[in-house]
C-alpha cells in the first residue's frame, strides 16, 4: 500500500516535469523562429535602405549628370561627347578649340 | 552698389591679380593684400636664401627648430595633404627639384642647369617624417629630403588672402595667382581654361560664382636635361616624372590648397585612374582633365562649382 502511494507520487511528478520540459521547448523553439524571422525582417529592412541608398545614389548621379547636360555648351561640330557614370569625355574633331580667352583664366601654375 | 577695384603685383613667381567690388573707400586692401603676399612669400619661398623655409631645409634631421607661424601652418597644410594622397603630393622634393635643376624661381631662368647629387637617395617619406609641436610652433624633420611648397605654398596664401579681404567686409571678388584662383561673391563670372597646346586660346571656358580652382600642367614648366624634356611635377612616390597621358588638370575645390594638390596628383595618374581617385578621395570635388590626344574628362561633379560650362 504505502509502495504504491510512493509510485503514484513519483509518475505524478515526473508527467508534470515531462509536461514542463516539452512546454520549454516549444517555447524555445517559437523564439527561436521568431529571431530567425526578425533576423530575416531586419536584414530585409536592411537591404530595402541600403538599396534605397543606392537608388538615392543613383539619382543624385542622374541629377548630376542632367545638370551638366543642360549646362553644357558645345560646339557638335568641333566635339564628339560621351556620358558615363564617371566622367564626361569631349572628344575633339577638329585639332584645336577656338574660344578666345577670357578676362579671368585659369592655366598652368 | 559697390566699385569694381583691381590690383595687379608680381608675386611668388608669378602675376598676382586681385579684383574685388569694395563698398567702403577708406578700405585700404591693396595694401594689406601686397603685404600678405611679399611677406608670405619672405618666409615661405625656397628660392630665397634668407627665407624662414630656407633655413628649415638647413637645419640637420632631428633637430628641434621653432618656426615663423605661417610656415608653420602652410607646412602642417601640405604634410597632412601628403598623407591624405598616401604621399602622391609630397612636400619632401626640394632635393629632387635641385637635382633636376629647378634651383630658381623659373619665370628668371631660361636653362636650367642639371644637378646630380644624391640622385639615387631618395625616400618616400611617412606619416613620421616630421614631427609637430603647436604650442613652440616647432618640427622636427626626420629625413634629410628638403622642403618645397611650390603650388601648395601659393594656393594657401591665396585661401589667407580671400579670409583677410572677407575680414575686411568684402564680399565680392577674384584672386587669381598665376591661375590658382579663389572667386566669391553673388554674380557669376566668366572664367577660361587655357589651351595646354595654345596658350592664347580657351579650352573651356565656365561660369562660376564662388569657389577655389587650380590647374596643373606638365607642359610650361618644363626643360632639357641631358637632351631629356623634364617637368615640376614629381611623382612623389617614385620621386620621378610621372608617365601619364595627362597634359593638363583644372580642379574645383572648396580652397585653393586643396585644388592645387589635387590637380598635381592628376598629373601624375593616368587620366582614367585619376577621375577614380577623385571620386573616392576627394568626391566633393570636380576636375577638367586634358589628355595628350587633346580629350576632355570632365566629372559630373562640376555641377556644384560652375553655372554653364562652353567647350
Amino acid at each position: 500500500m504505502r509502495t504504491n502511494k510512493w509510485t503514484k507520487w513519483i509518475v505524478g511528478l515526473g508527467g508534470i516535469t515531462v509536461f514542463t520540459s516539452f512546454l520549454q521547448l516549444v517555447n524555445n523553439s517559437d523564439a527561436h523562429d521568431n529571431g530567425q524571422q526578425n533576423k530575416t525582417q531586419i536584414s530585409l529592412k536592411e537591404e530595402t535602405v541600403s538599396s534605397q541608398n543606392n537608388s538615392v545614389e543613383v539619382n543624385e548621379a542622374k541629377k548630376q549628370r542632367e545638370q551638366l547636360l543642360l549646362s553644357l555648351d558645345w560646339d557638335e561640330g568641333n566635339w564628339d561627347v560621351e556620358y558615363s557614370n564617371e566622367a564626361i569625355i569631349a572628344i575633339p574633331k577638329t585639332q584645336t578649340s577656338r574660344l578666345q580667352p577670357a578676362e579671368n583664366r585659369t592655366r598652368r601654375s | 552698389m559697390g566699385e569694381e577695384q583691381s590690383l595687379s603685383m608680381n608675386g611668388m613667381g608669378t602675376a598676382i591679380n586681385v579684383r574685388v567690388i569694395e563698398y567702403k573707400r577708406s578700405l585700404n586692401w591693396k595694401l594689406l593684400v601686397q603685404t600678405w603676399f611679399t611677406t608670405f612669400e619672405k618666409i615661405c619661398s625656397r628660392f630665397l636664401d634668407d627665407s624662414e623655409l630656407t633655413k628649415l631645409n638647413q637645419v640637420p634631421a632631428e633637430t628641434v627648430i621653432q618656426i615663423h607661424p605661417i610656415l608653420y601652418d602652410v607646412l602642417q597644410t601640405a604634410f597632412e595633404y601628403a598623407v591624405k594622397t598616401e604621399f602622391y603630393f609630397n612636400p619632401f622634393v626640394g632635393t629632387i627639384m635641385k637635382n633636376i635643376g629647378y634651383t630658381q624661381s623659373f619665370h628668371k631662368q631660361h636653362f636650367l642647369p642639371e644637378h646630380k647629387e644624391n640622385i639615387d637617395l631618395f625616400r618616400v617619406p611617412s606619416a613620421n617624417s616630421l614631427s609637430f609641436f603647436p604650442a613652440l610652433k616647432a618640427v622636427i624633420k626626420h629625413t634629410t629630403e628638403e622642403i618645397d611648397l611650390g603650388g601648395i605654398g601659393k594656393g594657401w596664401s591665396v585661401d589667407k588672402a580671400y579670409h583677410l579681404l572677407r575680414d575686411l567686409g568684402i564680399n565680392a571678388g577674384v584672386i587669381d595667382a598665376g591661375g590658382d584662383m579663389f572667386i566669391w561673391g553673388d554674380a557669376g563670372r566668366k572664367i577660361g581654361v587655357a589651351n595646354p597646346f595654345a596658350e592664347n586660346e580657351d579650352i573651356a571656358q565656365f561660369f562660376i560664382s564662388s569657389g577655389a580652382i587650380a590647374t596643373s600642367n606638365v607642359l610650361y614648366r618644363s626643360w632639357k636635361v641631358n637632351g631629356d624634356t623634364v617637368h615640376h611635377i614629381i611623382n612623389g612616390q617614385t620621386g620621378k616624372n610621372p608617365v601619364s597621358d595627362v597634359v593638363q588638370a583644372t580642379v574645383f575645390a572648396e580652397c585653393v590648397s586643396e585644388a592645387e594638390v589635387i590637380a598635381k596628383v592628376l598629373c601624375m595618374l593616368p587620366s582614367r585612374q585619376g577621375v577614380q581617385w577623385l571620386k573616392e578621395k576627394f568626391p566633393q570635388s570636380a576636375c577638367m582633365i586634358v589628355t595628350e590626344s587633346r580629350e576632355l574628362l570632365i566629372t559630373p561633379s562640376i555641377s556644384r562649382y560652375i553655372e554653364r560650362l562652353a567647350i
